[in-house]
């Protein structure tokens, strides 16, 4: 007897470690799913990105990778303001400033996902 | 078969279901349950941000080294330009701009670095050396506006700097970043984007934790330099109580006094003003300024709202059910 209660523990702990590891891959898909579409911490961070590479020197770049998500990226001066397109509601948008200094930033729109890369010359910030 | 008869295995087969059972019905719970939020410590990083701006603006000799010379010079032309603007201050207006007869504590957010929505205030101290330069925004208390404590938020970092004497040596410093997002800062960033962008910009309100809150807004002294709010409505440009003041140059900002109840959901919404546009003053009649406020709300919604194509003179709030 004591051989198929082993059977049964151990049909019992591998449907538990099946289920668990059948959980965890939604899991982590609905986590990296709630970051892409928060509008506010994915403005949050672009806008952190800029504010560094405004104070950078001259010459420096940095590559922004726009979220995995149907959302558009509006640059202006001081701020920027992410748009996502909501499939059953009306769009998100948020807008975030930016630090304020004697750079420039040139006005632009991109559409994610996406990847673009910024470059800071003459102390104008410009997609390159 | 015999041993499946056997009272006593059925017991023990039935605890180890119901046990079974009840794993999963637990598991089930703690993962159904299971909701994400993020906080992403927004204040902390942009202290960091924002050291970077200064410690590479103009005050710098080189990354991370400040200059005593120019921190002095920024200080003196800060102090002046306070002084020029609203000369003969009195104690109020030095404890509201800084006390700027000793050079020091100027409260202006410096165009090399500022940011609309969230105020700062700096400190540089020398380690070894006893010279200090203060300069940037600072907050009221909390009582005046009978919000929530979780309206005011605040961060402090401090970063290792140098600062090079006048003599080209280098001395040891700390550079103190406090950041602020509070009523105040809230409120002056609404009225910057109103006259930059020329469009309405809208505040949600906190709830009021009181039985009735009220925000007043205007200049510091009539002067288009400072965004203020002051403790009662009632009273006069001469004699209010200001309660905190954000550096906010080229704005104007139509006095107003707005009120909302308990537990009432409103929206403050700053509106770009045409030139020309004509309101009542407030204070020409202080026991109805409330009342004043709204009607000015009314008449300049109605026709003097600014557009891209004019200029804005000015900003006024009004307070609208969300």
């Amino acid at each position: 007897m004591h051989g198929v209660t082993s059977i049964r523990n151990f049909i019992s702990i591998t449907i538990l470690l099946i289920m668990l590891v059948g959980f965890a891959s939604p899991l982590q898909a609905s986590v990296q799913d709630v970051i892409n579409t928060d509008a506010s911490l994915q403005a949050e961070l672009i806008a952190s990105k800029i504010n560094v590479l405004r104070a950078a020197p001259d010459g420096t770049g940095t590559r922004i990778s726009l979220p995995d998500a149907k959302c558009t990226v509006k640059f202006e001066n001081t701020f920027l303001t992410i748009t996502y397109q909501k499939a059953v509601s009306s769009p998100t948008t948020v807008t975030k400033h930016l630090i304020q200094n004697p750079t420039v930033i040139q006005s632009f729109e991109e559409e994610c996902p996406n990847s673009f890369f910024l470059k800071k010359n003459n102390g104008v910030i410009s997609v390159d | 078969m015999a041993e499946n008869l056997d009272p006593v295995w059925m017991i023990m087969f039935i605890v180890r279901i119901v046990f079974a059972v009840a794993i999963v019905f637990f598991m089930s719970i703690l993962i159904l349950s299971l909701s994400i939020s993020l906080d992403d410590d927004q204040l902390k990083r942009f202290s960091h941000e924002l050291s970077e701006n200064i410690l590479s603006s103009e005050l710098a000799e080189s990354k991370g080294i400040i200059s005593e010379a120019k921190l002095d010079s920024f200080i003196a032309n800060s102090s002046n330009l306070i002084s020029n603007v609203y000369p003969g201050m009195g104690d109020e207006a030095a404890f509201m701009l800084g006390d700027i007869q000793f050079g020091q504590y100027p409260n202006i957010e410096p165009n090399f670095a500022r940011h609309c929505l969230i105020g700062y205030s700096a400190s540089i101290r020398e380690l070894n050396g006893d010279r200090f330069w203060d300069f940037g925004y600072r907050p009221s208390g909390l009582e005046e506006y009978g919000l929530a404590d979780e309206n005011f938020k605040s961060s402090q970092e401090s970063f290792p700097i140098s600062v090079m004497k006048r003599d080209g040596s280098l001395q040891q410093a700390e550079m103190e970043l406090r950041v602020f997002i509070d009523p105040m800062t809230r409120y002056s960033c609404l009225a910057e984007m109103a006259k930059t962008t020329k469009e309405k910009q809208e505040l949600g309100m906190p709830l009021c934790t009181i039985s009735r809150c009220t925000v007043s807004i205007r200049n510091f002294y009539d002067r288009n330099n400072y965004t203020c709010t002051i403790e009662s409505p009632h009273q006069g440009s001469s004699d209010a109580e200001y309660v905190a003041c954000r550096y906010l140059p080229g704005v104007s900002i139509i006095p107003s006094s707005l009120t909302y109840l308990k537990d009432e959901k409103k929206k403050l919404v700053a509106y770009p003003v045409k030139e020309g546009a004509p309101y009542s003053d407030i204070m020409s009649d202080p026991d109805n300024s409330m009342q004043i406020s709204q009607d000015n709300c009314d008449s300049l919604k109605a026709a003097w709202i600014a557009t891209d194509a004019d200029n804005v003179k000015s900003v006024i709030f009004c307070m609208e059910p969300r």
